[in-house]
Order: structure tokens, then sequence, then C-alpha cells
């Protein structure tokens, strides 16, 4: 039997936005529940919803990350349904104004590169959390921590023709958004969540037939995601040998994976299909997005992390792996090319962002956008390797210090001395080379002209850049001249 | 010194700044004059609680005003309709289902009173959450008119007109979303003044008709208005549908000249369907305009035939999206008799709204759903935008336009209660302005053969309070004058 | 005008109840409403475009700063009921908005 699989994907992804979207409650993951909550996203009497301005500049940028056409006006409309986790009784939402519409991801396929139609990009509000504990209460809990924290639902035309498009798909816009860093898009933390639309195009008798379409949730990994679908196109076509059902028999149902099973399991049939009573806001005039505003956010959007990978192999000579840590995070690869600006060994620079960095920024928990230290200091301090006055374990140490206090790599190392040379060996050398060059001042101090061995340790200075050690060479040179 | 109960907010303000009066003494008034009126065999419940704490505030504010730390309405008293949140005080909207809610923040207008020292008093009964035209459906049964107490007090503010009408307090807040602070105004026989929308921000003020709602004042004095205004008004951050008015400069209120204005009759409020009495009222108002020198002519707008259909499924549409969030899940009433989920919703809302609140939240969600959005919601809100463009061109040939507040005086408790259509009907002269977002004010313009007040309506332009508010004042002071 | 079929969707819709003989009443009183705003229709609305009205600047939304949240304590003073940090609700058995099973 000749079939295709089609599948569509619904993407949320949540904002990394200091506040939630309509309050200024702090918007983060967890913490003790309830905490984070206040009139307005608890939706108590009165409450009203205030735009964060944030959140419309978040979804400006990723809509253009995805090459979509933004609104000049874009506008909120209320989305209608009763649940415990949706305080207001409505999620506010966008339906004929969205931000972003008309876009394509590219992805790379067993055949090359194929475009996946995006239809629209916009702007939404998370619910709460219900929570349902084992305690024989017959209850279940809610907690508003997360409700009202930003999303941008991005919808494709159902253009995936396997569940490893789907994957790409998902993973492309996993991708830009972590690089733009208005998302984390952590899966497991429900901070990426994607429903596919899957159904089949069955080729028979010279006809085509459309199996009705699952849209699958709870998919909580991409492994989940590949799982899930694979499972649905079984499924499917186990069911149209048996019941021949089309598109316009059943319609749409909603399935739930089940990761523990494997397997998919209804979770709402379409006479249910809920009726959610659109309509616009009241309380929230549509936004403006200016010309201006979007030639500032296409700005920041820039190249993408696929072409900026090429680039990086091909102008710094990185390695794939380097290039792709580094062009991970508009940040981060922005900072190794401030660094690596004007520094002959860029690979080396790579190595030391992402090894020593990255360290660092992983045990202190800080994102790359948090970090203080000006790229131009790594470069200083490369530089001062290269020189021969440090060497690069004692450059680990530097960076440590630099990192926490901010101080430039030169101060560091003249603070602790880093640049004296106080082996015995080597400073041996050199007094002997200076002996050896000044005869006359070596025999005028045994004669007892005392002053003579300023004029030696002069030399000695002038011979090390002043990095001898003043005392220790002082006495190497009494020694050597028998005066110890 | 006088007495006390019965004197404005302007005046109280006089008699304390000079220091012939102390705050206690004007609240223990006040308190005194609810007392006496509560052991009456027929009370006019107006007032669903006065706070027992209110002349310890007064106290305080005698003291502050003592130290000079006082603010330009420190110690005056207010009452406050029970949709207005004060924080730490109980807010029901006249509804069972708010049962034991008691607000944790305050209404921006209230805040900003208070901030300058105003001291809320009580708590005003109400059609419950503003769905009436009587204050009848209020879970606190009606209020009484005070001038006969068989009547009704006109709503949904009816409270708030009944305790300033019969001196249980100077000035009340009400609020507007189709005529409810005009209407009872009118039928009490005291100015009631509904602000432009935008000017007085929505913050704390629980949703009815969130694209009509606006605070508005009553009083028996025009500068009351203009001063509680002058003070409340401005750009809010909490409400993004406010406007940066600026209208500090509003109080004391000069009168207006009117020689030469013109001002617009609507054909359709001022003939047919207009009762004879109310009829001889609007009369002698032209009289009385003509010999002021202004010019008033009948002017057909047959939009206004449309007015209250347009209203019944506008205001519905939001009220069933605002009241979806009376869910019993997270405050006031909650039903757990049941079993589920859906129990808990239903036995709750069922339980906790009246008929009219039920009726209004069926007929939203009927014009809001799949089917029926084009013909009933679309529609309004397309002719609802014919409706401004008509008016605002009118407003820019005439200054006002004037009709009765109400076709008819004020009827009889129970008379309508039953019949919601004749009901909404009441509303037909009031609404225009809420749907076109424009400023009025009901003006008490004289009294039917029995003696029941009838009001007048002047209708403005956007933001144009000023200028309604000073031709309020010039009839006030014809008043004064024993010119009427 | 409005079956019963209708009425049940929007009732279930509303999360409300009408019973028995009170039905027939409130079916009444709504459709004598509903028919009342056919005045509607003789306005001509033909070339009417729903402008979302004058929208606000990005620049002046409101600025991503943190603001303190209620405290646990103030949630008690209005909550109907609240469970250890929680606001319980009857047990909901299919859940498909992506609750946590603990």
């Amino acid at each position: 039997m000749k079939y295709e699989v089609v599948i569509g994907c619904e993407v949320h992804v949540q904002l990394l936005t200091k506040t939630k979207a309509f309050c200024s409650c702090e918007n983060r993951f967890g913490g003790i529940p309830n905490t984070r909550v206040c009139p307005v996203c608890l939706g108590l009497p009165g409450a009203l919803p205030v735009v964060n301005q944030k959140m419309i500049e978040d979804a400006v940028l990723a809509g253009l990350a995805l090459n979509c056409k933004v609104a000049s006006v874009t506008g909120f409309d209320r989305k209608n349904y009763m649940y415990p986790d949706l305080p207001k009784g409505y999620q506010i939402s966008q339906y004929d104004m969205p931000v972003c519409t008309g876009g394509k991801l590219d992805i790379e396929t067993g055949d090359g590169k194929k475009s996946i139609r995006i239809i629209r990009l916009h702007m939404e509000e998370d619910a709460g959390k219900n929570l349902h504990l084992e305690d024989g209460s017959g209850l279940s809990y809610v907690d508003f921590n997360r409700c009202g924290t930003p999303l941008l639902e991005i919808v494709s035309e159902p253009d995936m023709r396997s569940p490893l498009e789907a994957v790409s798909y998902v993973q492309g816009i996993r991708e830009i958004m972590k690089y733009l860093g208005i998302s984390d898009c952590n899966m497991e933390e429900g901070s990426l969540r994607c429903d596919a639309n899957i159904n089949l195009w069955i080729y028979e008798d010279d006809k085509r037939y459309e199996t009705p379409i699952s849209e699958v949730k709870n998919m909580n990994s991409f492994k989940a995601m590949r799982n899930a679908l694979k499972y649905e196109i079984k499924r499917q076509l186990a069911e149209w040998g048996e019941k021949r059902l089309t598109l316009t028999d059943t319609g749409k149902v909603t399935r739930g994976y089940n990761d523990r099973t494997g397997e998919t399991v209804v979770q709402r049939e379409k006479e249910e299909e809920a009726d959610y009573r659109y309509f616009p806001e009241p309380d929230l005039k549509p936004v403006v997005i200016t010309k201006d505003l979007e030639a500032e956010m296409g700005k920041r959007v820039g190249e993408l992390p696929a072409a900026k990978r090429k680039r990086f192999v091909s102008q710094y000579g990185l390695k794939k792996g380097a290039a792709s840590v580094l062009a991970a995070s508009k940040a981060l690869s922005d900072y190794f090319e401030a660094a690596a600006k004007g520094y002959r060994e860029p690979v080396k620079i790579a190595s030391w962002i992402i090894t020593e960095v990255g360290g660092y920024l992983n045990t202190e928990g800080l994102t790359i956008e948090e970090f203080s230290l000006p790229p131009e200091n790594i470069t200083k301090l490369m530089e001062i390797v290269d020189s021969g006055i440090i060497s690069s374990k004692i450059a680990k140490k530097v960076f440590a210090r630099m990192a926490g206090s901010g101080e430039s790599p030169d101060t560091i190392v003249k603070k602790l001395k880093l640049n004296q040379i106080t082996d015995r060996d080597k400073l041996e050398g050199f007094v002997a080379e200076v002996m050896k060059e000044n005869p006359q001042s070596v025999a005028d101090f045994r004669k007892g002209k005392d002053h003579a061995i300023k004029f030696l340790m002069g030399r000695i200075m002038k011979l090390t850049k002043g990095r001898a050690n003043p005392q220790v060479a002082a006495a190497i040179l009494r020694e050597k001249l028998g005066d110890g | 010194m006088g007495q006390i109960a019965g004197k404005s907010l302007t005046e109280l303000k006089r008699l304390l700044d000079r220091g012939e009066v102390s705050a206690l003494e004007i609240i223990t008034s006040f308190k005194e004059q609810y007392e006496s009126d509560r052991k009456k065999p027929v009370p006019l419940n107006g007032y669903i609680e006065f706070f027992s704490d209110a002349e310890e505030l007064a106290v305080k504010a005698d003291e502050a005003r003592k130290t000079g730390t006082s603010g330009i309405l420190e110690g005056l008293p207010i009452a406050v309709k029970d949709n207005i949140l004060i924080s730490s005080r109980k807010a029901t909207c006249g509804s069972a289902i708010l049962q034991g809610f008691t607000a944790p923040y305050s209404s921006t207008v209230v805040e900003r009173l208070m901030n300058e020292g105003i001291i809320p008093v009580g708590r005003t009964n109400m059609d419950e959450f503003a769905m009436g035209s009587t204050c009848e459906y209020s879970v606190y049964g009606s209020s009484k008119n005070p001038v006969n107490r068989e009547y009704v007090t006109g709503g949904s503010s009816g409270g708030s007109a009944a305790v300033v009408a019969s001196g249980q307090a100077p000035c009340a807040l009400g609020s507007e979303t189709g005529g409810s602070v005009r209407l009872p105004a009118s039928f009490c026989g005291t100015y009631g003044f509904k602000p432009t929308y935008g000017s007085l921000s929505r913050y704390g003020l629980v949703a009815f008709g969130s694209s009509m709602d606006q605070i508005g004042v009553i009083s028996g004095d025009p500068d009351d208005i203009a001063l509680v205004i002058s003070v409340a008004s401005g750009f809010d951050s909490n409400d993004f549908t406010s406007e940066d008015v600026d209208f500090s400069a509003l109080f004391p209120l000069k009168r207006m000249r009117l020689k030469g204005k013109k001002i617009a009759i609507p054909e359709e409020l001022s003939g047919e369907g207009i009762d004879k009495e109310v009829g001889i009222v609007l009369e002698r108002f032209c009289s009385w305009l003509r010999s002021e020198g202004a010019v008033p002519e009948r002017v057909s707008m047959p939009l206004l035939k449309t007015t209250v259909a347009m209203y019944y499924i506008i205001a519905p549409a939001e009220a069933s999206s605002n009241l979806a969030r009376y869910d019993g899940v997270r405050y006031g009433l909650r039903d757990i008799t049941g079993n589920n989920l859906e129990d808990l919703y239903v036995n709750t809302r069922t339980k906790g709204f009246g008929d009219e609140v039920k009726r209004r939240i069926f007929l939203g969600n009927y014009v809001l759903s799949a089917g029926y959005y084009d013909a009933y919601y679309k529609k309004a809100m397309q002719v609802r935008y014919l409706l401004k463009k008509e008016l605002n061109r009118i407003l820019e040939e005439y200054e006002y336009i004037l009709s009765p507040t109400s076709p008819v005086p004020p009827f009889k408790l129970g008379s309508k209660i039953d019949n919601p259509l004749s009901m909404y009907l009441t509303d037909i002269c009031t609404i225009f302005a809420n749907l076109a977002l424009l400023p009025a004010v009901s003006i008490p313009a004289g009294t039917t053969s029995d003696g029941l007040p009838v009001g007048m309506q002047l209708t403005g332009r956007m933001f144009g309070e000023k200028g309604l508010l000073r031709a309020a004042k010039t009839w006030f002071l014809k008043g004064r004058r024993g010119e009427i | 005008m409005i079956d019963d079929k209708v009425l049940d969707s929007v009732l279930y819709m509303s999360k409300l109840q009408v019973s028995g003989e009170e039905k027939e009443k409130f079916r009444k009183q709504i459709e004598e409403i509903l028919s009342y705003f056919k005045v509607l229709t003789g306005v001509d609305t033909e070339n009417v475009e729903l402008s979302a009205g004058e929208g606000i600047p990005i620049e002046d939304l409101r600025v991503d700063e943190i603001k303190d949240s209620f405290s646990l304590a103030i949630i008690k003073t209005f909550a109907a009921d609240f469970q250890d940090g929680y606001f319980p609700v009857p047990r909901i058995l299919e859940d498909a908005s992506g609750g946590e099973d603990k």
C-alpha cells in the first residue's frame, strides 16, 4: 500500500522574560507554589493585564528569525474556557491579529535541504499547574506560579513527511530560540512543548484517502516525539485496514502520548470540541510595531546558527564541534568573535572560551549574558601567555581571578607578581651574562666601589625587562661577586 | 455650623479647612444619619456596610490636620459602591458568589483619593455585578428611593444615590457600564457623572463590560464631582486603557457661559416613548437653556434606536467572560457538595449568581458562540463603530447632546423585575454615551406632579468633562438662587 | 427559536444550571431579548471594517522589571480554601493540560 505521512506542528515556547506576560510577578520555573502570584495572574476581581514590552520584542525577534512577516499592529483576544489552572476563565491569546505570519524554517533531510512553512506565530499566556498527588484526598492541587508566563505559539503548515522531519523541525525551532536567548527550550521542564497533527494520505485505486487527524500531546522529549509519531503511523495504518475511516468521517481527535507504554490514547473526541468564543480583549489596546523597531530587531537577529557554524569553520578554521558550541547562542558567538578579533590564533581562543569560560559559567550558574568580563581581556591574557610571561597553567589562575573581580590580566599579573623571575637557575644565568658583559663594573665592585652593584642590578633588570625578583637577583649577584 | 449631614463634600472641606468642624464630628454625623434610618420601618438600605472603624479613621485625620501632614481631602467621607475595591475591606458586588471575599488591594481611584486623606465610610448597595437598572437585583435586597420608599432608586448604583440623596454621605462613588450612575442619580434627585472612558482607571473596579466600565461620582453638588475627578483621574500604569489626561485644575468649577452654544436634542430620545411628565421637564430645561442664550435644536440620530440592542449584546458578551473567574476555586463562594470539578463549577455558579446575572452570562455566551458571533456580536460592534462616528460628528457641530436621563420617572419597586426586556429599555437614554465612550452628566432638573425626581442628561465630547461639569454648575447655581 | 440543544450547550459553556419549570421561563425571556436584537439587522454594516482602534507603541508598554508578589499570608486572607500552599479542587481525572502526576 502506498501512503504518505503528513505532519504539522504547534510548538509552544516559554519566554525567558524577567516578568510574566501581563503582570510584574517574576517569571521563573518552579519554586515554592503560589509565591509568584498577584491580583492579575490569580484572576482576582478588578485586576487588569498590562503587556510586557519584552514579550513583544522577543516575539518580533523570533518571528524575524523564522522569516515571518511582522504585523504593524498586533492585538490580543480572549480564548474562553474554564479549567482550574486558568484563573480568569479565559486565556489571553491572539486570534486574528497575530504578531507574525507566513515564515519558514529550513531543515536538513536525507534528500538535502527542505523548507517547512510557518503559518503564524502568536503570543499568549501559560496556565498554572495542576498537581495530582496520590494522597487519597480526592483532590487535585493548583499552583499558579507558572500562570501568566509568556508563550510563543508557532504553527507550521503540515509540511513534514516523517517523524524524523518533524523532530528536525522542532530541533530547528529550539536551536533558534536558544540562539536568540529568548527561551531555554527545555522539553522536560516544559519550556518547549510540541503538539503534532498527524495523519496519512493513502493512495488506493488511483484515489487519495486521508485518515483522521490525531493531535498528539504530551511528548516531553525528542525521543518521545519520534516514538509517538511512529506509533501513530502504525496505529493509523492498522485502523485504516480495519475501519477505513477518513478525516471527513471523524474529524480531528486529541490523543495523549504515554511515555511508559509507548502508546497514544484518546483524550478528547470531536463532538466535545470546545467553542472558545474568541473576542478582542477589551482590557488591552493593540500594540503598534514600527518599522524602526522591526529593523532594530532584524539587526539583533543577524546571522542564524546554521550560517554561523559554517562561517566559523571557514573563517576561523574551527572544528565543527567547536563551531557548533559557539554558534548555539548569539551572546556566546558574539563573545567569541569579539575575543578573536585581532588575535592570530582563533582556534586557541575558541577552546579557551569553551573550556575555561564555559566551565566557570557552569560552576557559578551564570549565563554568558550575565558574564561581565570584557572579551578583550581574554585576548590580552592569551597575548601574555604567548609572550612567555606566564605559563598557560598560571593563565588559568589569572582567568579565575579576573572572571570574579573584573580586573585586567595585566593588573592581576602585576599584583600577584606572577611576572617576576624568582627561579634561581634562571636568574643565575642572567647574573652570569651581565657579569660577563660588564667586567669593568665587576672589577670596580671587587675594588670596593660598592655602588657598582647598582649598575649591575640595573643591567639585570634591563635584560629581564624588569621581571627579575630584585631581592633574589641581588643575593645571587653578591654571591657571585664573592661578597656573600 | 448648622447640620452636617446633608452638606456637600465641598462645603465640608471648607468647614474642615477653616477648623470650624472636625472630621470626627462629620463622620459621626453621617453615621448617626445612617443609624437612625436603619431603625425606620422601611430603611433605605443604601449601605451594605458602614465601616465600624470610620470614626477611628476620622480621629487620625484630625490629628493629621493638626500636624500639618494632611491631604487635600483629609477627613472627608465618601461612600463607595460594593464593586470598587478597598484594601482589606469586603467587596461582594451585591452577589452571593463573592461571599467572604476580602480585597487584598485597593482600586486606583480609591487609593488616589485615600492618598489625599479621604475616608471611605461604607460600601453601598447595587444590582448584582452592576447588572440592573433598579438596584433590586441585589443579594442584600433592594435599596429604596429616599423621595418615596415605595419607588426604586434606579440602578445599578442605587445604594450610592440613596445615601447621597438622604444625607448619609456627601458624595459617593458609583460605576457605569450603561448608565448605572446617571440613572439612579436621576431617580433620586442628585447629580451623577460618568467620565469619558479612560479618564479614571478601572484597576480595582470589578469588571462587568470592560469596554464601557467606568467609575462615576454621585453628589448633590457638581463641585464635589469636580473635586473627586481632579484627584482621581489620569493615567494608571495598572490600566493601559486609562488615558493621560490632566483634570487637576477642574476644581473649583466656574459657571459656563452658554450663550450661543448649540445643543442637540435627539428626536429619538425626546418624542415617542418618552413619558409625558419627563417631556415637560425637558421642555422647561430647554427654556432655561434658551434663557441663557443657548440654542437647543432637535436632531435626528436614528442609530440611537439601536443602542439597547447593541449594549445588551456587547456588555453581556464581555460579562460572560469577565464572570468566568467566579468558579469556586480561589475565592468567594465554593460549593463542594458535588462529586467532581464540573459540579464545583455548576453548583457554585448556579447558587452564587442571581437570575439577571445568569441571563446575561447566557446571552453573552450565546452571542459569542460559533454560528451566532457574526449575527450578534460582530454586527453590534460594527453598529457601535458607526454610532461612535455619528456622535462624534454631531459633537463637532454641537456643544452637548441633551436628553432626559431616563425615558420614565422613577417607578414602583417590583414593577419591572420580572420583565427583563422592559427593564433594559429603561437604559435607552444613557447607553449611547457608554457605547461611544463619551462623558455625560445627569442633572436634577425637576419633578413629576407626584414630586418624583426627573433628571436631564448632557453628553459632551471625549474628555470634555470640564465643559459638562461647568454647565451642571451653572444649573446648580441657578437652583441655589431659587430660580427653579 | 432556542431549542433544547442550544439551550443546554450554552448553559454548559456558562457552567450554569436552570432547572425544570424555570427553564421554560428562562427560555422565553432569552428568546424575547434575542428577537429584540433584530433591530440591528436594519443597519447597513456592509462596508464597516472593524479596526482595533488606536494602538500603543511598544516603547510605552510595561518595562520588564520584577515587582513583589503576594505573600502566602495575604493569599490566606481571601482564599476560599488553601491547603499546604495550594488551591485544592476536586480531583481532575483526565488532565489534558500537562499537569503532573506525583
